[in-house]
């Protein structure tokens, strides 16, 4: 692996000390009545070029890439953050049961990538997978605590839904027909994390006032892990590099 | 032209086919397409759906083994009706089993998403199948119902024949061995292959000798010998690449990644499908007095 670095700075907001103390009291699934973590994932080190994609092998494909496509491995934002790392719960919530959204997440296929690209999900919780391209996909998903499934989507528009039945940080999606095309579900038991956005900034929801370890994860430059501790009130910002 | 060099000539061409389909498999297995289709017996519920990115090589390869088991077919009703001898008859009869095992493996390696022991046996089967053409095609040459009238006989094996039977069993251990290698890539198994590589090459190097020095004037067997001498070192050499584009990552991607190691597995199976008919013109030979 090169040897870059990226960087979380989280900021942590603990908003308000009922929603919290209710979250501990009840076990509930009311997330946002706790605290917001957010913050960044810086890169550091230089950028690397974005790798481009031949999309030759379809031409539906290629025409929706006029200028050519590039790869979403490693996305460096313009103000030196990192794009699609999935940062996480990793440790802290330890007997606590969360029940999974009955709104799914919305997985799909569009310009022959994945949208989202890095996504977080939680176990049971829907995954509608859709065909907005003019091509046909196999959605191919590799999971190892949860049921492997390669699905069909020949058609434009086409709609199915799957799910995840355990936790597991990440599951690869991939389509065969288009080998560049990847995506990552990270499936867990709650419904703590974010992925960074186009300006490497991230955040989570709901968290109850405690100490955790959150992870951040991204696809080429591997994971850290950091221990936090989320006040009733006031911030808390921190960082970590890799080795 | 009779109807025995008509049927030979039919058999040379399965056999041909049959090392198209070897190689079209590798390619699904070396672009990782092998699921780029997930319906089996159809793809995509169709007989033929868009040929673009992995679904090319996944249902090229579906249709160059549908025709090869429409040929075996053939194939075996012509013999049944046609063929005299009852061991050559019932070998079609196996050719065909295992080619229609071969198909319901490979729909079993889509339907369960790669299984190791299915694509490996799946792997394992299409160079076996290989073999029995080759020895089909050797049967039924114009002149092989004369030429292998002792070939189930229980005479003494000579030390040709015992030579060219093991180092065929070689061989095909080390074509399982890089099934696993390419179903598994476990560090275990690509150094066992390397290893064993070496064996084969000494074996088959023994064999060369044992039938040059054994049978100097009999050149049915001296040149498939020296054939199968030539496709191991050129098989060496592949090997050296498929190792290096595959396992060290000499490139991230590109042509050199995909051929290779699908070069070296076809190869594989032509090297045990001459290794064979070396095996088998051995016995010939011992057939017809000198």
């Amino acid at each position: 692996m090169k040897k870059l670095s990226f960087s979380i700075i989280g900021l942590i907001l603990a908003l308000g000390l009922f929603g919290a103390s209710a979250l501990f009291f009840t076990n509930a699934a009311k997330a946002q009545e706790g605290s917001l973590v957010t913050g960044k994932v810086l890169f550091e080190g230089t950028a690397p070029a974005p790798l481009p994609i031949k999309m030759d092998a379809d031409p539906v494909c290629l025409l929706q890439h006029a200028k050519g496509a590039t790869s979403e491995e490693v996305v460096v934002n313009g103000n030196g953050t990192l794009k699609n790392v999935f940062v996480y719960v990793k440790e802290g919530l330890a007997g606590q049961k969360f029940e999974a959204p009955k709104e799914p997440v919305v997985f799909d296929q569009k310009g022959c990538s994945y949208n989202p690209h890095v996504f977080g999900i939680m176990a049971n919780q829907p995954l509608e997978i859709l065909n907005s391209d003019g091509t046909l996909h196999n959605v191919h998903a590799l999971p190892k605590a949860s049921k492997e499934f390669n699905l069909g989507m020949p058609i434009q528009g086409m709609k199915l839904t799957q799910k995840f039945t355990s936790p597991e940080v990440m599951v690869k999606i991939k389509c065969e027909v288009h080998p560049w095309m990847a995506a990552y579900a990270g499936v867990l038991d709650h419904p703590f994390y974010g992925v960074t956005n186009d300006q490497g900034a991230f955040e989570i929801k709901g968290l109850p006032a405690g100490e955790y370890v959150l992870e951040a994860w991204h696809e080429k430059y591997g994971s850290q892990t950091a221990t936090v501790k989320v006040p009733e009130t006031g911030e808390v910002s921190f960082t970590f590099k890799s080795a | 032209m009779n109807e025995l060099v008509w049927r030979y000539r039919f058999t040379q061409g399965l056999v041909l086919a049959t090392l198209i389909l070897l190689f079209v498999g590798g390619l699904v297995t070396s672009t990782d397409s092998g699921l780029a289709v997930p319906d089996w017996p159809l793809s995509y519920g169709t007989l033929f759906p868009p040929m673009v990115g992995g679904i090319r090589f996944e249902h090229t390869h579906r249709v160059v083994a549908a025709s090869v088991g429409f040929l075996t077919l053939i194939l075996t009703i012509w013999t049944g009706a046609k063929e005299r001898r009852a061991s050559v008859r019932r070998l079609t009869f196996v050719c065909l089993g295992a080619v229609v095992l071969q198909g319901i493996l490979g729909g079993l390696t889509v339907l369960f998403l790669l299984p190791v022991p299915i694509s490996v046996a799946h792997a394992c089967i299409g160079p076996l199948f290989f073999c029995l053409t080759v020895s089909l095609a050797l049967l039924t040459m114009p002149e092989g119902e004369e030429a292998f009238s002792d070939v189930a006989g229980g005479k003494d094996l000579t030390p040709l024949q015992k030579r060219s039977a093991f180092t065929t069993g070689l061989i095909f251990l080390q074509i399982f061995l890089g099934a696993l290698v390419r179903h598994t890539g476990l560090p275990a198994f690509v150094w066992t292959h390397i290893l064993s590589a070496f064996v084969v090459f000494f074996a088959v190097g023994t064999l060369v000798a044992k039938a040059l020095t054994e049978f100097p004037d009999e050149r049915r067997v001296e040149r498939p010998a020296l054939f199968l001498g030539f496709l191991v070192v050129l098989e060496f050499f592949l090997g050296i690449g498929a190792f290096l584009f595959t396992q060290v990552e000499l490139a991230e991607s590109g042509l050199s990644r995909v051929l290779f190691p699908t070069l070296h597995q076809t190869l594989g199976a032509l090297i045990l499908g001459t290794s064979t008919a070396v095996t088998l013109l051995s016995w010939r030979r011992s057939g017809v007095p000198a």
